[in-house]
């Protein structure tokens, strides 16, 4: 499996356009309530913002990885939103975020979960990784940069 | 001669154990302070917070324990974490495995029996 499995052209933004956290990840759900690909929309928004309350997601370096488990989501899906001004996350490293992905998932795959998070990590963990990708502006190109990148990595264990 | 290698979960039981090895005659041993990754991932790593409760049984820390004993002693040696620390077949009790050892430079005797 890989992330541009779960992680489809159209479930790609941008920009985004709201200027708070929790608009946001509410901006990403829509997108995936669009496609279809998750239940009602409060529930999985209800379970992120849970989330949050643990810790932040905004892990730094411009990056949020807002995500949840639900047990309604049938499936895994990956949205992800550029935000070229950038948006207060309450980022570890108190900067603003502007790449955003929100996972969401089911609730009895807690590995596949962490694996496609750490997938997610490692390809923008590097700093011209995440420069390049600030640099495009369609879906289309963004969903190629990923399918590029993701290629150096070994296939994800469902 | 054989490397056994035991990271023990529940520290609080490191002075019964090493009271076992006593009693086993095993002279030595080294103790290291060790982190679990589970531990590190849900801790330090805040994308994988939210992951907590499914690392079964671990701890902040633990401990690892090292010591060379003699082929022959494994099994007793084994038994007795085990009757210290619980079965190892259970989840959290810690991780134990035994490797070969081809060479042993610098090793103290056991203690010699009593006169």
């Amino acid at each position: 499996m890989k992330l541009i499995d779960v992680l489809k052209p159209e479930y790609i933004k941008y920009p985004l356009q709201k200027q708070s956290k929790v608009d946001v990840i509410q901006e990403l759900i829509d997108v995936l309530s669009a496609n279809k690909v998750i239940p009602e929309k409060q529930a999985i928004l209800d379970a992120v913002l849970e989330r949050e309350k643990i810790m932040t997601t905004g892990v730094g370096n411009g990056v949020a990885i807002p995500h949840c488990k639900h047990p309604d989501c049938q499936q895994f899906a990956i949205a992800l939103g550029i935000h070229p001004q950038g948006v207060d996350f309450q980022s570890i490293d108190n900067q603003p975020a502007r790449i955003i992905f929100l996972l969401v998932g089911p609730e009895d795959q807690p590995g596949l979960h962490i694996r496609l998070l750490s997938r997610i990590s490692r390809i923008i963990s590097k700093e011209e990784t995440r420069n390049r990708l600030l640099q495009l502006t369609t879906p289309e190109s963004i969903y190629q940069f990923f399918k590029e990148e993701e290629a150096k990595f070994f296939e994800i264990n469902a | 001669m054989k490397l056994l290698f035991f990271v023990l979960n529940k520290e609080e039981l490191l002075e019964e154990l090493l009271e076992a090895f006593l009693e086993l005659n095993i002279p030595g041993a080294t103790i290291l302070d060790s982190v679990g990754m589970g531990a590190i991932i849900t801790h330090d790593i805040p994308i994988f917070a939210g992951f907590k409760n499914l690392m079964q049984g671990s701890r902040p820390a633990n401990k690892t324990i090292i010591t060379v004993i003699e082929d022959q002693m494994v099994e007793k040696v084994v038994r007795e974490i085990e009757r210290v620390v619980g079965s190892l077949s259970e989840p959290g009790n810690g991780i134990l495995f035994v490797i070969p050892v081809e060479q042993v430079y610098g090793f103290r005797k056991p203690f010699q029996p009593d006169n």
